[in-house]
């Protein structure tokens, strides 16, 4: 504001110059972020910023909302249900069973708590077939950690937290009241499967799917289906699937910071400003599709792929450290090393990712199976090697 | 606790009658995890010397020290030969492990960066050690050091055992008898004075610029990581490990627990451990070994710089003040502090109440008075 007054007055003052110079043409709306001092003339090059929202609330021309993405909501909650199921299995004596959790995965006979009412239960949304675009090979992943964690649990007994290396069971921590679920090398399901649903299925549709050509690149003139509601454009729409998938809430982080991206983000907030550099790139990039500014909108997909990929290589690495700083507490150890594999997985599902999927299984390899017998050596190379693949290596000691 | 005193010490430009208001909202905002924003008190500290003179001064020392004491000890170990060591050696061995453990005091409160990268921490002296686990480990041809399963058998605390828990004679006619004994005495004093040199080589090589030039005071930061360390060291393992828990104060029970004091073994070095403990937080604090006396930069220079007040000058003297009363307070117990906490408790819970004071001033008081987040608290375990 004070830099375009101090241009208006510039302007009247050059104003009074240019009478008696000489005719220069370029852009003379003051309000435009390319305007040129020096111009008398314009020549319809004017170039305005795109006015990012503060909260994630779009309009159209007639006051309409065209923000809408509650088959993402569903999905996300369906993850907070599921995850919250497969939590119970850490009290030990308590099972969790595999036919539900594939119906839930699937959204297939499953009765959802559905909270919020969205109609989830019997809905046509689910995370199995939105994994990695359904590929088999991730479905199939994930349903064996399900089966894994069903058969584990239903070994428990309670009371008795049995497991340890070389034996699945509850671990309980030494240092804190905290006891999970573990395979007999350590291996978290619950984790692998909340955090790995966050990689394969919330950051795959984000990046390579919303955020793609495949879904950028289509209308953005008129309203889907404005008699049913349906004010958005395919283009806008698509946006806010994108955005949905990274959060439920419009005044992310103010809300929104309790789970899955929308949280790790804000755990990454105070040396990535991951929440804050994610937020505003999704507001401004939809403001921009509301103003058909596609350059613009093409600038904030690249700065999301970027702050995703630091986001998640940058909460692994997180991970590590914690696992290191409880190296000597198998349930606190396994747990973090469970969850920093989580988050590795998670990079390969980006668009445009450093750490593609044979980095990703080198990164795991190095790392080892066996979370008892994992050495402080091998948990470092694989902190260093993660942050020099995503240009975090200032940060590797300090996330 | 917490609130009271900081309602003491407002933070900003709060000395005016807004001031209640300003910090009671801060305490909210500190409360929900805002990190507290230094610069609003206009600090002209420079914390670039500080963080370079705490690395010259008190960090490169410990570690050299410490390390330059783990190959004395691995040196003399060499001297002997299996099946010809006397009572003399093992008196000296002995006395080589006191001044690897007092030395160790001082490198144990710099537990993150290359020590954490290490777990340095936890290799180093995790007790009380698993005496039949250490047994059943020396004629182990393919125990790995460093490994979660080993870390309550291995450190100063396996040495305390394995030189200390008979008389010099008798230890000797062991590893003379038991050649595999000595052995594992030695393969334990070779991990210790390899990852010491390690994490002493990556300071000197790579980490100690890196930790100069974060001058910030943000989570991450040098000061954060450092203080972090700090505060948790001594809180959990100089006030509850070193005391709290053998006298019994932090068990459920308040049983006295003789069996956990630090190298109970020896019978002669608990209480020395931890009034040199105590000599490296001061170290630390004051920037040097001089205590203050000298001009070089400590944590009490921080203090001092934020002006005339209580939460300024005012901390600073009662932490110093309080630091000499719990050093005399810990020397006034007496070894074998296994025996002395069974028949002394009363008096060791006073001993605790002073460690505990220092808990206060450091992690509440001066934590919030130089605006660095205690972080180690935080434990993500969804």
């Amino acid at each position: 504001m004070k830099t375009s007054n101090l241009h208006s007055f510039l302007a009247l003052l050059l104003a009074g110059f240019a009478l008696t110079s000489c005719n220069q043409e370029g852009c003379t709306d003051s309000a435009a972020s390319n305007y040129d001092s020096g111009a008398d003339s314009d020549d319809g090059s004017c170039d305005y910023d795109v006015i990012t929202p503060s909260e994630y609330v779009f309009t159209d021309a007639n006051g309409n909302n065209t923000v809408n993405f509650d088959g993402q909501r569903q999905r996300l909650n369906m993850l907070s249900e599921m995850t919250t199921y497969l939590k119970s299995s850490n009290t030990p004596g308590t099972s969790v069973d595999a036919t539900t959790l594939l119906a839930m995965y699937g959204n297939d006979g499953y009765t959802w708590n559905d909270d919020q009412q969205l109609g989830m239960t019997g809905s046509s949304k689910q995370l199995r077939s939105k994994t990695a675009g359904g590929d088999t090979y991730w479905t199939e992943t994930f349903e064996g950690f399900m089966t894994g964690i069903a058969d584990a649990s239903a070994q428990t007994v309670e009371g008795e937290t049995s497991g340890a290396a070389g034996v699945s069971g509850v671990v309980g921590s030494s240092t804190s009241s905290s006891q999970y679920l573990q395979s007999a090398q350590g291996q978290e399901w619950t984790q692998l499967i909340e955090k790995g649903l966050m990689g394969a299925c919330f950051y795959y549709n984000i990046s390579s799917v919303y955020l793609a050509s495949g879904k950028m690149d289509v209308d953005n003139s008129t309203a889907v289906d404005a008699a049913e509601d349906k004010f958005y454009t395919e283009m806008e729409h698509h946006w806010d699937e994108a955005y949905g998938y990274f959060t439920d809430a419009t005044d992310y982080p103010t809300n929104g910071a309790n789970r899955f991206w929308g949280k790790y983000a804000d755990g990454r907030e105070d040396l990535l400003n991951s929440a804050s550099r994610l937020s505003a790139a999704f507001r401004t990039g939809r403001a921009a599709i509301s103003q058909n500014r596609l350059a613009e909108r093409d600038a904030q997909i690249e700065i999301i792929n970027r702050e995703l990929e630091r986001c998640a290589a940058g909460t692994a690495i997180h991970y590590l450290n914690d696992a290191l700083g409880n190296y000597a507490d198998d349930a606190l150890r396994n747990h973090e090393l469970s969850e920093a594999k989580a988050f590795i997985m998670a990079l390969q599902f980006g668009a445009i990712t450093s750490v593609n999927t044979d980095a990703v299984n080198t990164l795991l390899g190095t790392l080892g199976e066996d979370y008892y017998t994992v050495t402080t050596a091998q948990i470092t190379q694989v902190r260093d090697d993660l942050a020099a693949l995503t240009g975090l290596t200032e940060f590797a000691s300090n996330l | 606790m917490t609130f009271l005193n900081s309602e003491k010490r407002p933070t900003g430009s709060a000395l005016l009658p807004v001031g209640f208001f300003i910090s009671t909202l801060c305490l909210v905002l500190v409360a929900v995890g805002c990190n507290p924003d230094s610069d609003d008190r206009e600090v002209t500290f420079d914390r670039g010397p500080f963080l370079e003179n705490t690395v010259q001064s008190v960090i490169l020392p410990a570690y050299s020290d410490y390390s330059a004491q783990c190959q004395a000890l691995r040196n003399a170990s060499e001297q002997c030969t299996a099946g010809q060591i006397d009572e003399q050696d093992i008196v000296s061995l002995r006395g080589f492990l006191r001044l690897t453990y007092l030395s160790w005091q001082h490198a144990a409160l710099f537990d993150f960066g290359p020590a954490a990268d290490r777990a340095l921490y936890l290799t180093t002296n995790t007790y009380p050690t698993d005496t039949s686990e250490i047994v059943a480990e020396i004629s182990n041809e393919n125990w790995t050091p460093g490994l979660p399963a080993t870390l309550n058998s291995i450190g100063l605390p396996a040495m305390d055992y394995l030189l200390n828990h008979a008389s010099a004679g008798e230890i000797a006619d062991l590893m003379n008898s038991e050649p595999a004994r000595f052995a594992h005495f030695q393969r334990l004093i070779d991990f210790l004075a390899e990852e010491s040199s390690a994490v002493l080589y990556a300071w000197e090589h790579d980490f100690k610029a890196r930790f100069v030039n974060s001058t910030g005071t943000e989570e991450g930061s040098s000061i954060g990581m450092l203080l972090n360390a700090f505060n948790e060291v001594y809180e959990q393992g100089i006030r509850k490990q070193k005391l709290g828990l053998p006298n019994g104060i932090m068990t459920f029970s308040e049983t006295p627990q003789p069996h956990l004091v630090e190298a109970p073994f020896s019978e002669t070095w608990s209480v020395e451990l931890m009034h040199e403990a105590l000599i490296g937080c001061e170290n630390l604090y004051f920037g040097d070994r001089m205590q203050g006396d000298s001009q070089q930069i400590g944590i009490d220079d921080y203090l001092k710089s934020l002006g005339d007040f209580e939460y300024g000058i005012g901390l600073h003297n009662e932490i110093s003040g309080q630091l000499s009363t719990a050093k005399a307070a810990v020397l006034s117990m007496q070894d074998p502090l296994g025996q002395y906490v069974v028949e002394n408790q009363s008096a060791t819970y006073d001993v605790f109440a002073e460690l505990q004071s220092l808990v206060v001033l450091w992690k509440v008081d001066m934590m919030s008075s130089l605006g660095v987040l205690i972080t180690y608290q935080d434990n993500d375990n969804d």
